[in-house]
């Protein structure tokens, strides 16, 4: 069963620190998370790296991260770092 | 920690710097023959705003700059002249820009109605843009062109080299930010963002091997690196331009399309990660094929083992690659850093600090004095001395630190001037002088609104309209002078125009009828002219846009007085008017002139005295009942302070008289004792003295005591109704026995 992590609207260097520690505590606990960003309507590179840790480290440890709902202005971000394939890929 | 703010006020500083540049470039423009480095200095302006704009992603910023940016490409690459449409737009755009940007800082929307400006300006530059011929995008050929030289000589000199070059019509970028580029407020999104305003990324990896485990990672830190191939027509001095703002965080390596094989080893020689990965992610972004990447890699171990060779060959890739535009580049940077360095920004609240600060030691510094005298130690009173002028030579740069020339200010008018004169249809030049008269920075914040009215005024009311100009017989160019000086511790700035001057008439029976004055009192010009500034009163017949509504020239002169100034009006009918605004130099320290009349001491601004004069008994005597003396043929008007101050008029002391001087003003002021000079700090007073205008502050003596400063302005001008009788009493000077020239002492030697 997916733990479901709600990121919330600002993902950005003021937020990130805050996301992290809230993630680190999901990822300790589960082996599978999945996170909603349908709500994040901002985000900038230091946020995106959040992201990006997580899912290396989640295939490093055999774990799944998965992103869904990708709001615009993420979705902007991670074709703009050319990331589609290796943040959006889903794993089971 | 998070530097944003301050690099956002650095934006905002700059961008008000440079706009206030393109301002002052377009104005000159008009009158001026046109010229390259005008122009030039225009796309600077413009092209270093649209960079910062778009790396903080000011899109809207950026999207405005950019096409008057390209527009100015154009120009400076061709021969057209400048028009005045574009010079108004222009102007419009620097306006639009300047609102833009305070908006973004202080992060407000902007209102529809500037929005619409926006659209409607870009538009318009669109049209301007498309009637040369040469669209938007194109202006990055219209550079590249400026580079082509370089490049023909770079195509020969690679078919020379008989190495190898890859198949390849884009740029290769490598990035890697450093960790501290994030907490420094910059987002390497923003750069690649903007990067795209320059061509198209054809592909992109981002390096996220650096990205730690999840215990390691600091979220304030930036672990990416990217390659990037880049397909753009601009050269290689606009490509690294975007990346300006991090060159000190980040590491940029820049190949041009076509490059040999060599720089690709050299990048992957240079870039700290795994040569084998670094050489994988270049094939995925398509910059190498697989077996070019071979090759490289081939060659790379041949050129370890033949380390001599690869010196050699780099130096002279280097000296391919580096434009003389660059080293130009990076000179002109190192100049402008340079001057930089000569200025340094200081908050206003670290100057008043120690401005007040010097201010007590003035006065700490005069009660050590005192107390040095009663111990009568000489060493110790040498020593005193030495302090002293120490404190006064700190004093006075302390003092300067604040003092700014008027000539900013003044040049911001050149603009109201402009436009205000196109409104009304009224060809209208403005003559600047004394801009280099230097007065106190406070002065000069709170002096731009009543100059803004003085002069829309003189524009509006006083320039005539051109055909009555020419009728007559004056150019059709009207004309507004701003002059500034200094006079006996003042600084004065003269607001003129020669316009058709105040009429006497009407200004009378406006007064009269607005019950100003009385029916039937006799008033002399200078008198009448002065009705002016009364509250509730309009000599326009018609209430225009430009001018005020009749709440205008009270509020300039309450904003003067605010200020400790005055304001007087002179004109002269069909030859112009004449507004002078006095204002004291500076607001903190000034020196004095120490003086006592009956038990306590008081403080004359050292700069309004003349002369001081003693009074033998027999000259006592005969002024005690007269306001006037002869002072060497000169009908000198007296006033008795103690009888001003509303002391016992009998005094056993000796008295003297000090001549002050204000504007054309001259009086005696009949004193019982003079004390010397003094450094007055000024301590503000009470509000409720605030009326009353012979006193000017207070400041603390070396002794502890509180003595007052006189207003000597406010003195006079008490006395000036009196000017009628002393004209006449001139007139019979001869019977007034002359004081002896023996009994002047002339303190200012």
């Amino acid at each position: 069963m997916s733990k479901v992590f709600e990121a919330p609207i600002e993902l950005t260097i003021y937020t990130a620190g805050q996301v992290m520690s809230d993630l680190v505590k999901l990822y300790k606990k589960h082996s599978e998370i999945t996170v909603d960003l349908a709500k994040t309507a901002e985000i900038d590179t230091a946020g995106l790296q959040v992201l990006l840790a997580f899912k290396k480290q989640g295939n490093e440890d055999s774990k799944t991260i998965n992103y869904i709902n990708c709001n615009h202005s993420v979705d902007e971000l991670v074709k703009l770092f050319g990331l589609s394939s290796f943040l959006m890929s889903q794993s089971q | 920690m998070m530097n944003l703010d301050a690099a956002l006020q650095t934006f905002q500083e700059e961008s008000t710097e440079l706009l206030e540049e393109v301002e002052e470039v377009l104005l000159d423009i008009d009158t001026s023959d046109n010229n390259k480095e005008a122009i030039d200095a225009l796309f600077r302006a413009i092209h270093t705003i649209k960079g910062t704009s778009g790396i903080f992603g000011f899109d809207r910023l950026v999207d405005l700059t950019h096409v008057s940016e390209s527009l100015l490409d154009i120009l400076r690459h061709s021969d057209a002249k400048i028009s005045n449409t574009e010079v108004e737009l222009f102007l419009q755009c620097k306006d639009l820009v300047h609102t833009m940007v305070d908006a973004e800082v202080n992060n407000k929307a902007l209102t529809d109605e500037v929005e619409s400006k926006i659209s409607e300006v870009i538009q318009r530059f669109e049209e301007l843009l498309g009637d040369t011929d040469l669209g938007k995008s194109d202006s990055a050929d219209v550079q590249n062109s400026e580079g082509s030289n370089d490049e023909s000589e770079a195509v020969s000199y690679i078919d020379e080299e008989a190495d190898k070059n890859i198949e390849n019509d884009n740029w290769h970028l490598s990035l890697r930010f450093n960790h501290d580029v994030l907490a420094n407020g910059m987002d390497p999104a923003s750069f690649i963002k903007y990067l795209r305003k320059l061509g198209d990324i054809v592909s992109i990896e981002t390096l996220i091997d650096k990205i730690p485990s999840l215990e390691d990672l600091e979220v304030e830190d930036c672990y990416l690196g990217f390659e990037i191939r880049f397909d753009s027509k601009s050269n290689r001095d606009d490509i690294l331009e975007v990346f300006e703002f991090v060159k000190q965080d980040a590491d940029i390596t820049l190949i041009p399309p076509n490059a040999k094989i060599s720089e690709y080893i050299k990048l992957i020689n240079n870039l700290d990660e795994d040569d084998d990965r670094i050489g994988e992610i270049l094939v995925n972004c398509g910059a190498l094929s697989a077996d070019e990447l071979e090759e490289a890699l081939y060659l790379q171990e041949q050129h370890h083992e033949n380390n001599q060779n690869v010196q050699i060959g780099e130096v002279l890739v280097d000296e391919q690659f580096v434009s003389g535009s660059v080293v130009n580049a990076a000179l002109n940077k190192q100049d402008s850093i340079r001057s930089k360095s000569k200025v340094v920004r200081i908050d206003t609240h670290k100057l008043d600090g120690l401005i007040d600060l010097v201010g007590e030691m003035v006065i700490t510094g005069a009660t050590a004095h005192l107390q040095a005298q009663k111990t009568g130690d000489e060493a110790l009173l040498q020593i005193m001395y030495d302090l002293e002028r120490l404190v006064e030579e700190i004093r006075d740069t302390a003092l300067h630190l604040r003092m700014v020339q008027i000539g900013h200010t003044f040049n911001k008018f050149k603009r109201v001037v402009r436009d205000v004169g196109q409104q009304l249809n009224k060809d209208i030049g403005l003559t600047i002088s004394g801009g280099e008269t230097e007065l106190d920075k406070t002065y000069v914040d709170k002096l731009n609104d009543p100059l803004m009215h003085l002069i829309r005024n003189a524009i509006d009311h006083g320039i005539e309209m051109p055909e009555e100009r020419m009728k007559k017989g004056k150019s059709e160019k009207g004309q507004v002078k701003l002059n500034a000086f200094h006079d006996s511790g003042n600084v004065v700035i003269e607001i003129s125009d020669d316009g058709a001057g105040l009429n006497r008439e009407t200004i009378l029976n406006k007064a009269r009828e607005k019950n100003l004055i009385g029916q039937h009192a006799e008033l002399t010009d200078h008198e009448i002219f002065s009705q002016i500034f009364s509250a509730g009163f309009s000599t326009a017949s018609e209430v225009t846009d430009i001018s005020g509504r009749g709440v205008g020239m009270d509020v300039v002169k309450q904003n003067i007085e605010d200020l400790r100034g005055t304001i007087e009006v002179d004109s002269v009918v069909d030859q112009g008017t004449t507004f002078s605004i006095r204002l004291p130099l500076t607001l903190a320290i000034i020196d004095g002139f120490l003086i006592s009349v009956a038990t306590s001491s008081y403080v004359l601004p050292l700069d309004t005295i003349v002369e001081c004069i003693e009074l033998d008994e027999l000259a006592q005597q005969r002024i005690r009942h007269q306001n006037y003396i002869n002072l060497r043929d000169e009908m000198l008007p007296c006033i008795h302070l103690r009888k001003l101050f509303g002391f016992d008029e009998d005094s056993n002391e000796r008295q003297s008289i000090v001549v002050v001087h204000s504007g054309h003003h001259r009086a005696g002021l009949v004193v019982d004792d003079l004390l010397g000079e003094f450094q007055t700090v000024i301590k503000p007073i009470g509000s409720i003295f605030e009326n009353l205008d012979i006193i000017s502050g207070s400041t603390i003596l070396g002794s502890g005591e509180v003595a007052i400063i006189l207003n000597v302005n406010g003195i006079l001008s008490g006395m000036v109704s009196d000017e009628d009788d002393i004209e006449e009493l001139s007139k019979h000077i001869d019977s007034v026995e002359n004081i002896n020239p023996s009994q002047v002492r002339n303190i200012r030697g």
